[in-house]
């Protein structure tokens, strides 16, 4: 496996990050790495699956496994969302790329996030960043697949 | 060795697919009180012909047998976050489908017999 | 009854005859008869010869006197004598029959039976017999009138006591009478003042009916005018329900708007991200994305602040639609009242419509209950009069039943003057028991041992007592079941004035047993008659024993 934040994969330092809420956190998605966002999926869950997997879910024809982004990063449970949504993501794998769904509570807004913001992290919470006087964590989907 | 064609059947509020080269014979679930490795909601018994031997599996419900099926292997994330195995996954009616390898079977889903009984 | 104070034979005492004088007077006579006829018969013969008899007549007639003197002398003069004799010993013995006769019918007087026979079997010949016959008739005769006597006393009782059966259940008639009566006149008051009432009920209700129409009119106005202010509460609520209405339109759009707005906010988020996809080519759309991102959201506040107002709105709308639901409710609740107070006018209407007619059905019934009360007094003061005609007779039966238990005793008391050998006797008993007194004479202890002996053989005997000839001394035994708790007082006890009493003297002057009349006892109070007799040591009078005997008791002799 390639390692991981090596100066080729990690985003560039002002890169548009799409925001999303979860619980009472804010998470940040690189745009490059967000296929798409849509209303949250219906979402089967899997028996014997680990917590983080919400289940099963079909997108473009394929089914789609969904990750409960609150229970990936700990996020408390916040307000109950009127609109949650489901983010998929590409995630890139050895073999190239699969599709994985995370599910939040609400999708933001594109921001750019600048570099002297950064706080180096490890696994796929690859920093934090402010944005305002808000503290976003930063995602790298490429290494949602790998586990941590 | 697959068929093409897949016995389909919800156990524990997923969708599972076994080739239905590899079963057996569909019969009743287990009788009230006994007791064995997967009872609860189980109504009926998917027997199949195991490599080592008969195996059982438990059903909720049988959706039946279908063919046609696009059959993707299992993403990363599906096997990270998924301690078991299939042969792949694919989506039927809009719905998800684990297909389940014969040889790695899932003990939750496993009633009776299988290479580890 | 024999007088007790009857005066004694004491003794036979033969008179004297005159016998010598007759029986020379007989043979004088007949010498003296003889001799005018041999005087007579010379001086005829004299005559006859005057007149040429033959002179052999006077030789033969002085043959004759002779013979005859002779004969006189000789035979009849002796006859004479003899028959002079035996007359004279026939005449002594009837006139010793006749003492003893005298005697025994003196006894037989003093109603002495026993005395009377014992003397009668000193009666010449046949005669002592027919009088030992004569007196046991007549011994008989008294035992049987005795025994009748307490027949008599035994039937007077019966009858007394039907007779007071009868007076009690009589008079158990009369007292229930007397209850059903008087329990028939507490109804007939009750009935009367159950139809007072029942009267002035009706009255009550005629005036409650009166005022009822006047309330009933009232209460419809009061109705008249909530439903109306009902109706009025009910334009605004429902006013108040098209703008709820209204507002739930305008929230469904307000929904409807959001959704479109989160569409779009979603659009703007791909577009911004297929736009840095495209790097520099789509900058310019990344910024229209950015204008439709924030349009939206502009959109979605105006939707909030719109639903605010909404909100704010519906607020005011709803605390109307509460205070009008309020005067509602406080309209339909005075209504609920005016109605219950129509209601009640109603049921007062016809309960005094009901308790009018039930007045007089209460009068109507009353009415034929007193007269069927009435009915039943009068049949009770039919049943009462007969019940006293009944009680009366029975009175007069009780009366007679009383007479006859007397006259028993009168009876009784008769047949006990007669001193017969019976053990009825009381006078046979007096001196049977004198005679063992006198075995006793003078041996006081002896005599004190005796008299409870005698006292216990019969038991209706109430007090027996010996007293010396001068009631100096007494000896006496008293029987305490029939006294009960009385107590013999002390004078009686002692004997004094015993000399005075009537059995005392009495029995001393009959020299027999004697009976008293009923007068009171000296212990008890109560009506007795006394038995006495004398007791005789060596024919001088020892003292005399006596006992006492309770009028209640007598029918037990």
């Amino acid at each position: 496996m390639e390692p991981h934040n090596s100066p080729e994969t990690r985003p560039a330092p002002s890169a548009g990050h799409l925001l999303v809420r979860v619980g009472e956190q804010i998470c940040a998605v690189p745009v490059g790495a967000v296929r798409r966002v849509v209303r949250a999926l219906t979402v089967h869950p899997l028996p014997g699956a680990r917590a983080e997997l919400a289940g099963l879910a079909e997108f473009a024809g394929e089914p789609l496994p969904v990750l409960d982004l609150g229970r990936l990063i700990g996020a408390p449970i916040g307000p109950h969302p009127l609109f949650p949504v489901t983010v998929v993501v590409w995630s890139r794998t050895a073999d190239g790329r699969e599709a994985i769904g995370l599910a939040a509570d609400e999708a933001l807004e594109v921001v750019d996030l600048s570099a002297s913001s950064w706080l180096p992290a490890a696994g796929f919470l690859v920093g934090e960043a402010l944005v305002g006087d808000q503290v976003v964590r930063v995602l790298d989907p490429d290494q949602l697949g790998g586990g941590s | 060795m697959t068929s093409g064609s897949f016995l389909l059947f919800h156990r524990g509020g997923g969708l599972w697919g076994i080739d239905s080269g590899q079963v057996v014979r569909i019969g009743p679930g287990p009788a009230p009180g006994e007791t064995g490795a997967a009872t609860d909601g189980e109504t009926l018994r998917v027997e199949l012909a195991g490599a080592a031997g008969p195996v059982v599996l438990a059903a909720d419900r049988v959706e039946g047998v279908v063919a046609g099926l696009a059959v993707r292997p299992l993403s990363t994330a599906l096997r990270t976050f998924w301690p078991e195995t299939g042969c792949g996954v694919a989506l039927y009616s809009g719905r998800p489908v684990i297909l389940l390898d014969p040889l790695h079977l899932p003990l939750p889903l496993v009633a009776s017999g299988g290479p580890d009984a | 009854m024999p007088d007790p104070n009857f005066a004694p034979s004491n003794g036979s005492n033969l008179p004297t005859p005159a016998a010598p004088s007759r029986r020379l007077g007989s043979s004088m006579l007949g010498l003296v008869l003889l001799g005018a006829v041999l005087v007579a018969g010379f001086s005829l013969l004299l005559f006859a010869e005057a007149h040429g008899a033959p002179g052999w007549l006077f030789e033969a007639f002085l043959l004759v006197a002779l013979v005859a003197v002779a004969v006189q002398l000789g035979v009849v003069v002796p006859a004479e004598r003899r028959l002079a004799a035996l007359a004279e010993a026939q005449a002594r013995t009837r006139i010793e029959a006749e003492d003893v006769l005298v005697e025994a019918l003196g006894h037989l007087s003093s109603g002495d039976l026993v005395r009377c026979s014992a003397r009668g079997h000193g009666l010449p010949g046949e005669l002592a017999p027919a009088f030992e016959s004569a007196t046991a008739a007549l011994g008989v005769l008294a035992q049987q009138i005795q025994s009748s006597s307490i027949e008599v006393a035994g039937a007077a009782s019966g009858v007394n006591q039907i007779a007071s059966e009868l007076a009690s259940g009589s008079s158990e008639q009369a007292a229930s009478v007397v209850e059903i009566t008087a329990a028939m006149e507490e109804l007939a008051r009750t009935a009367f003042q159950i139809a007072e009432n029942a009267a002035s009920q009706a009255e009550l209700a005629q005036r409650a009916e009166e005022s009822g129409d006047v309330g009933a009119a009232a209460v419809e106005e009061a109705v008249a005018g909530v439903e109306e202010v009902k109706k009025r509460i009910s334009g605004i609520a429902d006013r108040a329900d098209s703008l709820g209405a209204r507002s739930k339109e305008i929230y469904r759009v307000l929904d409807l708007i959001t959704e479109i707005s989160q569409e779009t906010h979603i659009l703007s988020l791909n577009a911004a991200i297929e736009a840095a996809a495209a790097g520099e080519h789509g900058r310019r759309f990344s910024v229209v994305a950015e204008e439709v991102r924030r349009l939206a959201q502009r959109s979605q506040e105006s939707v909030e602040s719109v639903r605010a107002l909404l909100d704010e709105f519906a607020g005011s709308i709803r605390a109307t639609v509460v205070a009008t639901e309020e005067g509602s409710k406080e309209a339909s609740r005075v209504l609920e009242r005016a109605r219950a107070a129509a209601s009640a006018i109603d049921e007062l209407r016809r309960a005094s419509g009901d308790t009018a007619r039930v007045a007089r059905e209460i009068s109507l019934a009353t009415q034929q209950q007193n007269a069927a009360s009435d009915q039943v007094v009068l049949t009770l003061k039919e049943v009462s009069q007969v019940v006293q005609r009944m009680a009366d007779g029975l009175k007069q039966f009780t009366s007679t039943a009383d007479r006859l238990n007397h006259l028993g005793l009168q009876i009784q008391m008769l047949a006990q003057s007669f001193h017969l050998d019976t053990p009825h006797s009381l006078k046979h008993a007096a001196e049977l028991w004198a005679k063992e007194v006198e075995r006793r004479a003078g041996n006081w202890e002896a005599i004190d041992r005796l008299l409870p002996e005698l006292l216990a053989e019969r038991g209706y005997i109430e007090f027996l007592y010996f007293t010396d000839e001068v009631a100096g001394q007494l000896s006496s035994a008293a029987n305490y079941e029939l006294l009960g708790s009385r107590d013999v007082p002390e004078s009686v006890r002692r004997g004094a004035g015993f000399e005075e009493r009537p059995w005392f003297k009495s029995a001393v002057k009959a020299g027999r047993a004697v009976i008293t009349t009923v007068y009171p006892s000296l212990i008890s109070g109560e009506p007795i008659f006394t038995v006495a007799a004398p007791v005789y040591e060596e024919g001088r009078l020892a003292g005399i024993l006596a006992f006492d005997i309770n009028i209640n008791s007598w029918t037990k002799i």
